[in-house]
């Protein structure tokens, strides 16, 4: 055995050792979404050209795979890796079968106590798969396994509205019609991001939850048009099951279910009837206008989403140049008409160094107005304000780390703190 | 009486002979054959091509073209060459779709360096102009089109312009629009891909410039 092999022999050991480390962590699980809106400016596609779903995020298709075995400032060669790159496809039974797996650990501190821990936190473990049973028809399905094992032990999920898996059917006959999407999935809301800590997917204020969880799934029926290369349309209605669970503060400054009593017994006891009668609706619309010699890629456009007195208004706009950077935001205003109302935004800038090193800053800031009845207008306003410098380093095809710094202020503290994340995905 | 008739048979066979050689010419002062080497010196040989497929537009091109053909100015039907296109000088505008394009599913720049066209005749040649020293023709250039190492007999519309400068006489031709089928070179792609974000058929144009030696 020559030096370089065993070099080469311990680095694999080793970096074979804390990929299963982290993935049995991952297996104690909770959550994280997908999806990196950033590429489609930086390469002009559309979120659907390299993901199954045409919200992006989730399961990457065969344009998506390959792109994502392209992601690299190593090839797996060059460290004795060979095995990472010897797979020619993430499809079997000649392209029928489509396999995937997001699988995600950080180690952070949390910035509210100047003490805190550090802490290694298992984030997603999503296993995908899709069937495409005929051209016109794609059966898919996600289950994040931490999630589901937690489900299992009786812990249930960290975040009211939050999933361990999503199913659904494609049905679309043509590229040139729209396509029906029915099952157990998350609303196509705003832009699909792959880090569910950004503001605008949050209650704004100290303790920040979420407005829309990771992983968010409802059962319900989406039709969505792709047929024109610069247009994305999407309507759909959906079940509140998810939605019901989730809660709010009223004008009176109490925590109540953001859709009322009824609707969340409902959700509880999987009321059918009573949950159809009040479905929640989403209309979309995306313009991604670009230049025909493929240097500027644009996207803008809005979503609304709403049941009863809950409404989620999302307008996002971003401009890129291809394999350069990207600029993109999106301001968020959710809230019950007579409660908690939210305005946060977020605006952040990737820049492509290489092709496997994305450094990228991120400024956001949320608010979120409760009712306050000792304030002198009976309102109170909690902010947040996050800003973030990071990059997206892909050492080698299918991992990537995220290192992290962000500044945190808000109404009760204000703190930095370094976070490193561990994805690996296929 | 004998001889009469080998002689009017050997008239009619020289007649015919002058006959099938002569071609469509141009009216200038130069005269003969030339050979044509393709030059970026003369102008930027261009050769692009374009996918329009459901999901997506995909516009690519090199000015890595070279080659050389012959060029009878009183007979352009009997023009031959060949033009030679660098698989890997290929680009689509996105570096990473670059690379795609070179790989074994796509074009396999490292088993077929080259695409080419063998210019073996030109036909259905027509005088646009000619005179003042400079002639342009369209025609029809008759060759095979080498593609993923499968080549098919194909005829692509081309216009020619020939100009008398010193000291070399300098060549334009355009390359009108062609379709070529990637199923029919051999081209499979990655599952799905080909039918819904690159098209089955590619439309190859280009612009090429020579001087002649």
């Amino acid at each position: 055995m020559t030096f370089t092999t065993l070099l080469n022999y311990t680095i694999a050991k080793r970096l074979c050792g804390f990929a299963l480390i982290s993935l049995s962590l991952l297996c104690a699980g909770s959550p994280k979404a997908d999806a990196l809106p950033q590429f489609t400016l930086l390469t002009g596609n559309k979120c659907l050209n390299c993901h199954i779903s045409t919200q992006g995020g989730g399961l990457r298709n065969e344009l998506g795979w390959y792109m994502a075995k392209d992601m690299k400032l190593f090839s797996a060669h060059s460290v004795g890796l060979e095995f990472i790159e010897k797979a020619e496809s993430n499809s079997l039974a000649d392209g029928a079968l489509i396999l995937g797996f997001d699988a995600r650990v950080q180690m952070t501190r949390s910035p509210r106590t100047v003490n805190a821990e550090t802490r290694f936190i298992p984030m997603q473990t999503a296993v995908y798969g899709a069937w495409i049973a005929a051209p016109w028809l794609t059966l898919e399905g996600m289950v994040d396994v931490g999630a589901l094992a937690r489900q299992a032990s009786g812990a249930g999920l960290p975040f009211a509205g939050q999933q361990a898996w999503s199913a659904s059917a494609m049905i679309q006959p043509s590229l040139a019609l729209p396509q029906l999407r029915i099952g157990h999935f998350q609303p196509s809301i705003g832009i699909r991001y792959d880090d569910h800590t950004m503001l605008v997917r949050q209650v704004a204020g100290a303790n920040t939850i979420p407005i829309i969880a990771p992983n968010f799934a409802e059962y319900g029926a989406e039709l969505n048009y792709d047929g024109l290369q610069w247009l994305s349309l999407s309507a759909g209605a959906y079940l509140p099951r998810s939605l019901a669970q989730i809660r709010t503060i009223n004008k009176y400054g109490e925590s109540v279910p953001l859709l009322g009593d009824s609707l969340a017994s409902a959700a509880t006891a999987s009321n059918l009837g009573t949950l159809t009668a009040s479905p929640s609706y989403l209309a979309r619309f995306a313009i991604s206008p670009r230049t025909d010699d493929h240097v500027f890629n644009s996207y803008f456009g809005a979503s609304y989403f709403i049941n009863r007195s809950f409404s989620m208004v999302n307008i996002f706009a971003g401009v890129g140049l291809t394999d350069r950077a990207a600029l993109q935001g999106e301001y968020v205003l959710s809230g019950i008409s007579e409660g908690r109302q939210t305005r946060n935004y977020s605006v952040m800038f990737t820049y492509q160094a290489l092709s496997g090193l994305l450094p990228f800053v991120r400024f956001e800031r949320g608010i979120t107005q409760v009712s306050a009845p000792n304030a002198t207008d009976g309102i109170a306003e909690l902010y947040s304000v996050q800003a973030t410098i990071g990059a997206q380093i892909f050492p080698l095809p299918f991992i990537e780390l995220r290192p992290e710094f962000r500044y945190y202020d808000t109404e009760s503290f204000r703190s930095t703190r370094w976070n490193l994340q561990l994805h690996l995905y296929y | 009486m004998k001889y009469r008739i080998i002689l009017t048979a050997l008239v009619c066979m020289v007649f015919a002979v002058s006959t099938s050689s002569a071609g469509t010419g141009f009216n200038l002062n130069t005269k003969g054959i030339k050979t044509i080497t393709l030059n970026n010196k003369v102008g930027s040989n261009q050769a692009q091509f374009s996918s329009k497929a459901p999901l997506e537009n995909i516009d690519g091109g090199t000015a890595t073209v070279t080659g050389s053909f012959t060029l009878d100015l009183g007979n352009l039907e009997a023009t031959t060459g060949k033009v030679l296109v660098a698989v890997n000088t290929m680009q689509t505008g996105i570096a990473l779709r670059d690379r795609h394009l070179q790989e074994k599913d796509w074009l396999d720049a490292e088993s077929n360096p080259n695409i080419t066209f063998d210019i073996k005749k030109l036909s259905g040649v027509q005088i646009v102009s000619s005179g003042g020293g400079k002639g342009v023709a369209k025609a029809n250039a008759e060759g095979v089109f080498t593609l993923h190492g499968v080549g098919k007999a194909m005829t692509i519309s081309i216009e020619i312009t020939y100009m008398e400068k010193a000291p070399n006489d300098l060549v334009m031709i355009k390359v009108n629009d062609f379709p070529v089928s990637l199923k029919e070179h051999g081209v499979t792609g990655r599952k799905g891909i080909i039918g819904s974000k690159v098209s089955e058929i590619i439309t190859i144009k280009a612009t090429l410039y020579g001087s002649a030696n």
